[in-house]
């Protein structure tokens, strides 16, 4: 079957697929822990029993059970090297009785992760598939199916195992949880994104949720596919029943789903777990009523990632594309990835992603470097987040980027020169990107806009070619810098607005080269993009952290129509400005004794010093500030905390707004210290000997210095003898111990009985860990048990009075 | 399944925000924050997520002798604990699991903490304790996925060394039979994983027959 027939197919009935294999497998005595596709040759009178069943039934394919017979499944039965034997037989099984029925190859989840995840490399996958699809088209199988598939990459291997094997058709289906998400979280959206360009015939989900959830994944997913859509549920969701999972939807419960599933757009359907012939009965004759219901769209402007996707378009919110991933002009960059090293690549990509960029632009060009070595670095680690644009000037780079990339990519860019044309557009045909034209060719740039305008138009008649439509494709309206020629902007403009306002696609401009060599770039580059979006401009390639940048962004949506309502703009802007009209504990027009007061409430150790300073302005004293608003505020803290109304985190904050407030104070306070004054007491904190958790300890001993007391931290791992030496040294009033294990929590009593061994009579002893309580400080002789940091600090106050 | 360890490089951990706030002792109904300290706390949140890099293992082990207080397994090893038994009671295999984070998370903290940014290295401490937490919770999610298709599923609870009866001399056989050196944890004198971001964890495999 060709893949047009296929599609013809879909056109004039929704499909219908066969049921549950495994459940019906074990009805007829397949016993646990075999390999079943070993079982199925040696018993086959038992699937070729279910697959005329089905065929029976109403299935217009049929799948081979070949689900486990790829190597790495077979290796873990010892049975690898009768792959080919066992895929071609299982093949010639099922078309034996599947009689006129199709028949289709079913490709599944390896049992590997593919590297970064797990350390099997992607082409190896791509070949274990290949392997497989081969075996199975010497069984003359008349199309393939990946189903129950967890990992987008992995589903990847297996598409272009098919694709680059033969033309039959292929669909897809994948696993969702009750998040919507596959095991190594993708969405749906995001999936079909990438599957679809990548040319399945058809997406969808099986395995995992009843038809009523799978509707829900399916109406969702409708609005972007141009392609036809599957739905194979279980029947119902698994429950356990006397110790045995039960599927409990009846053929007709499971068959009532089948109008709203067409009404949402289902072509294929089937049945997963748990479901029989007779569910499948069922829902061939409701699906025969049912029309199908084609594509919504034929194309689709959007790139996606393993976890995410962004929706491109004239009518879509303007696309920020990070420009921070490239090595031009950044020495830092330049000499970490010379040492082979992507912390800063990590860094900038999470700072971008902060700052609300759609896309992340990835250039690993630099002499020196092994860029297609570090491009795959780098795609591998970054896959997961924001989709990417894959930019460079080889064309070998991009492909080797596009093979690995969990998603569907932006290249950047296609131009008319010779090379790019030849290499690099089927290469990203091939992986279904979307791709940047750039409108120069091998003879420069034109300078005209009309030059321009026929360079755009040749990449993209050669585009066409390999499938590519408007809605693929962005036009760099190539921005050329205004210092050396200030007509340059105004041909960029015109370009822009003729692609966007005649040509029908997306435009996108690298904004900062317009300003080169100009100073206070900011503003050129802001006021050239209000005057981009407005001639139509859709995409920048810029730094989403630039001053002023995004809020013109966000102003432009409002203003061409892009933010449909004004609601994220409202949404993001509104509660600024609410906010500022709103109560706030911090208030200006607050006497500033009581702003000192809410500083330390609220944590807000910005404020604090200017509040305290203006409180000593007013003539009041630093004594009086302490004792009238920063002790009652700490208290009142600590009141809060113990109601739970506050959690330790705002806590320390409050404490560190104190502790800058008595930075302020403390001069003052010194001036007026009486010889009657006491010296701050001194604690000696540790974690003891074999532990090395010590943020506990770390809290407790922040807590305790922000209330006044001297703190000596001796870190963590201290023996018993070091921490008695400690305190010696020092002349503690207490000691503080923490342990995290019940293995290191024994060292407490040690360095309890060194202490008096010693002749620290007087000294005492707090502990604090997750492993121990108030008996056990009991048992071991401490005087004190502090469940948490503030408890600490009292227990400590307690002690020194 | 067959029986080698299988490691992963780069677990994709999707930590809900909720998890780390009730580490730190938050109580939603009770507890107010103006925006200001919900988006440092945000910040130091999402920062804590990029310092971790979430890698783990797992191991099947046939138990082959079992009585009320042990269980031993095919490799000869004995794990010994009442209640760990009571658990593997209808298991025949188990599932041995370790998730680490890496060091540059607790390192982040300490820096925080030694600085005396008390709230950056308590959330910094709490993201890298979450994200280790469910990092090994996916491996369980995707080993359950697996046994399902073979009529098996996981024990719904379990154990890691130090729990109940389950004493922390276990660390050393779980450590040497995952070769949890391969994921940069070692153990010191005191049995503790270092990085301290890691846990090890053993379940039970039991049949699971469908209707």
């Amino acid at each position: 079957m060709t893949r047009s027939e296929f599609q013809k197919l879909l056109t004039e009935k929704i499909v219908i697929l066969d049921g549950a294999t495994g459940t019906e497998l074990v009805k007829r005595g397949m016993p646990q822990g075999v390999c079943p596709e070993l079982w199925i040759l040696e018993n086959p009178s038992a699937m070729i029993e279910i697959q005329q069943a089905y065929r029976a039934a109403g299935s217009d394919i049929v799948f081979v059970p070949s689900f486990g017979a790829n190597r790495l499944k077979l290796e873990e039965f010892g049975l690898a090297d009768r792959l080919a034997e066992i895929n071609r037989s299982l093949a010639g099984l099922s078309r034996c009785a599947a009689g006129d029925g199709l028949v289709f190859g079913d490709l599944a989840p390896t049992g590997k992760f593919i590297a970064p995840l797990g350390d099997i490399p992607f082409e190896d996958v791509v070949n274990v598939y290949k392997e497989q699809v081969a075996a199975l088209l010497e069984g003359n199988v008349d199309g393939f199916v990946i189903e129950t598939m967890m990992d987008i990459q992995e589903t990847r291997a297996a598409l272009l195992a098919v694709k680059e094997s033969c033309e039959l058709p292929v669909i897809v289906t994948m696993t969702f949880d009750e998040h919507r998400r596959t095991l190594t979280g993708s969405d749906p959206v995001s999936a079909l994104i990438t599957l679809q360009a990548m040319g399945a015939d058809a997406f969808g989900c099986n395995c995992s949720t009843g038809p009523g959830d799978m509707l829900e994944i399916i109406k969702q997913i409708k609005p972007f596919a141009t392609i036809p859509l599957i739905a194979k549920p279980n029947a119902g969701i698994p429950k356990l029943s006397a110790g045995k999972t039960v599927f409990d939807m009846c053929p007709e419960s499971f068959a009532a789903y089948v109008p709203e599933l067409a009404a949402a757009g289902i072509n294929i359907m089937g049945g997963c777990c748990g479901s029989t012939p007779e569910h499948i009965r069922k829902m061939a004759a409701n699906a025969a009523c049912c029309k199908p219901l084609p594509p919504v769209i034929r194309a689709l402007s959007a790139v996606s990632s393993a976890g995410s996707y962004c929706l491109l378009g004239r009518d879509k919110p303007f696309a920020v594309v990070g420009e921070r991933i490239n090595p031009t002009g950044k020495k830092a960059l330049q000499a970490e990835l010379r040492e082979g090293k992507l912390a800063m690549v990590n860094n900038f990509a999470r700072e971008q992603a902060a700052a609300r960029a759609a896309i992340l632009d990835v250039n690993m060009g630099l002499s020196g470097i092994d860029e297609k070595e570090m491009m795959l670095k780098a795609v591998a680690m970054l896959g997961g987040g924001l989709p990417l644009c894959i930019d460079s000037t080889s064309s070998e780079v991009i492909e080797a980027a596009l093979r690995i990339y969990p998603g569907r990519a932006l290249v950047n860019s296609i131009s008319a020169e010779k090379s790019r044309l030849e290499k690099t557009l089927p290469a990203a045909a091939k992986y279904g990107a979307m791709f940047i034209l750039l409108p120069l060719a091998d003879e420069g740039i034109p300078e005209t806009v009309e030059g321009r305008r026929e360079i755009v138009k040749k990449v993209f008649g050669e585009a066409e070619k390999y499938g590519y439509s408007k809605a693929d494709i962005c036009v760099d309206g190539l921005v050329m810098t205004v210092s050396s020629n200030q007509n340059a902007a105004a041909i960029t403009l015109d370009l822009i607005e003729w692609c966007s306002r005649e040509f029908g696609v997306s435009t996108i401009c690298g904004l900062s080269n317009v300003s080169f060599g100009m100073p206070r770039r900011g503003h050129v580059n802001n006021t050239f993009l209000a005057m981009a979006v407005g001639r139509g401009l859709n995409m920048a390639i810029a730094n989403p952290s630039a001053e002023m940048l995004m809020p013109v962004v966000d102003a432009g949506n409002v203003l061409t129509g892009r933010d449909f309502k004004m609601k994220r703009y409202v949404e993001k802007y509104g509660a600024a400005e609410q906010g500022g009209k709103a109560p706030v504990v911090v208030k200006s027009d607050d006497h500033p004794a009581q702003q000192v007061f809410n500083c330390v409430l609220t944590g807000d150790e910005e404020s604090i010093a200017d509040a305290i300073k203006r409180t000593l302005a007013g003539g009041i004293t630093a004594k009086d500030i302490v004792d009238r608003n920063l002790i009652p505020a700490i208290n009142r803290v600590g009141e809060l905390f113990d109601r739970k109304e506050y959690f330790l985190p705002q806590l320390i904050m409050s404490a560190d707004a104190m502790r800058k407030g008595f930075e302020v104070l403390e001069p003052l306070l010194e001036e007026h210290k009486s010889e009657n004054d006491k010296p701050k007491a001194v604690i000696v904190v540790a974690t003891v000997e074999g532990d090395i958790h010590d943020i506990g300890k770390n809290i407790a001993a922040l807590m305790l210095r922000n209330y006044g007391f001297e703190v000596i931290d001796l870190g963590k791992d201290v023996s018993a003898r070091h921490i008695v030496a400690g305190a010696k040294a020092h002349n503690a009033a207490i000691i503080g111990l923490s342990a995290l294990m019940t293995t290191t929590m024994v060292r407490m009593p040690e360095v309890i009985q060194l202490a008096k061994a010693e002749g620290l009579d007087k000294v005492k002893f707090m502990i604090g860990g997750a492993v121990v309580d108030q008996s056990y400080a009991d048992e071991i002789g401490a005087d004190a048990y502090a469940a948490d940091a503030m408890e600490s600090v009292r227990i400590a106050q307690r002690f020194t009075v | 399944m067959a029986n080698q360890v299988f490691y992963f490089g780069n677990i994709p951990v999707v930590l809900p925000e909720d998890t780390v706030y009730s580490r730190l002792g938050r109580n939603r109904f009770l507890n107010k924050m103006p925006e200001a300290q919900k988006n440092l706390i945000g910040k130091y949140i999402a920062e804590g997520i990029a310092l971790c890099h979430p890698t783990g293992c797992w191991l099947r082990l046939n138990i082959v002798e079992r009585d009320s207080k042990s269980v031993k397994l095919e490799n000869g090893d004995m794990l010994t604990s009442a209640s760990l038994a009571e658990l593997l009671a209808s298991s025949h295999a188990v599932l041995l699991t370790a998730s680490t984070v890496g060091a540059g998370i607790v390192e982040a903290a300490t820096a925080a903490s030694n600085a005396g940014e008390g709230v950056k290295a308590l959330v910094y401490d709490a993201v890298g304790s979450e994200m280790a937490d469910e990092a090994i919770g996916w491996i369980h999610g995707y080993i359950g996925q697996q046994l399902k298709r073979g009529s098996e599923k996981l024990t719904r609870r379990r154990f890691s060394p130090g729990y109940g009866d389950l004493g922390l001399e276990n660390q050393q056989i779980i450590y040497d039979i995952l070769n949890l050196e391969k994921l940069g944890i070692r153990l010191n004198d005191s049995l503790i994983m270092v990085p301290e971001k890691s846990v090890t964890a053993i379940s039970g495999i039991e049949r699971n027959q469908v209707v």
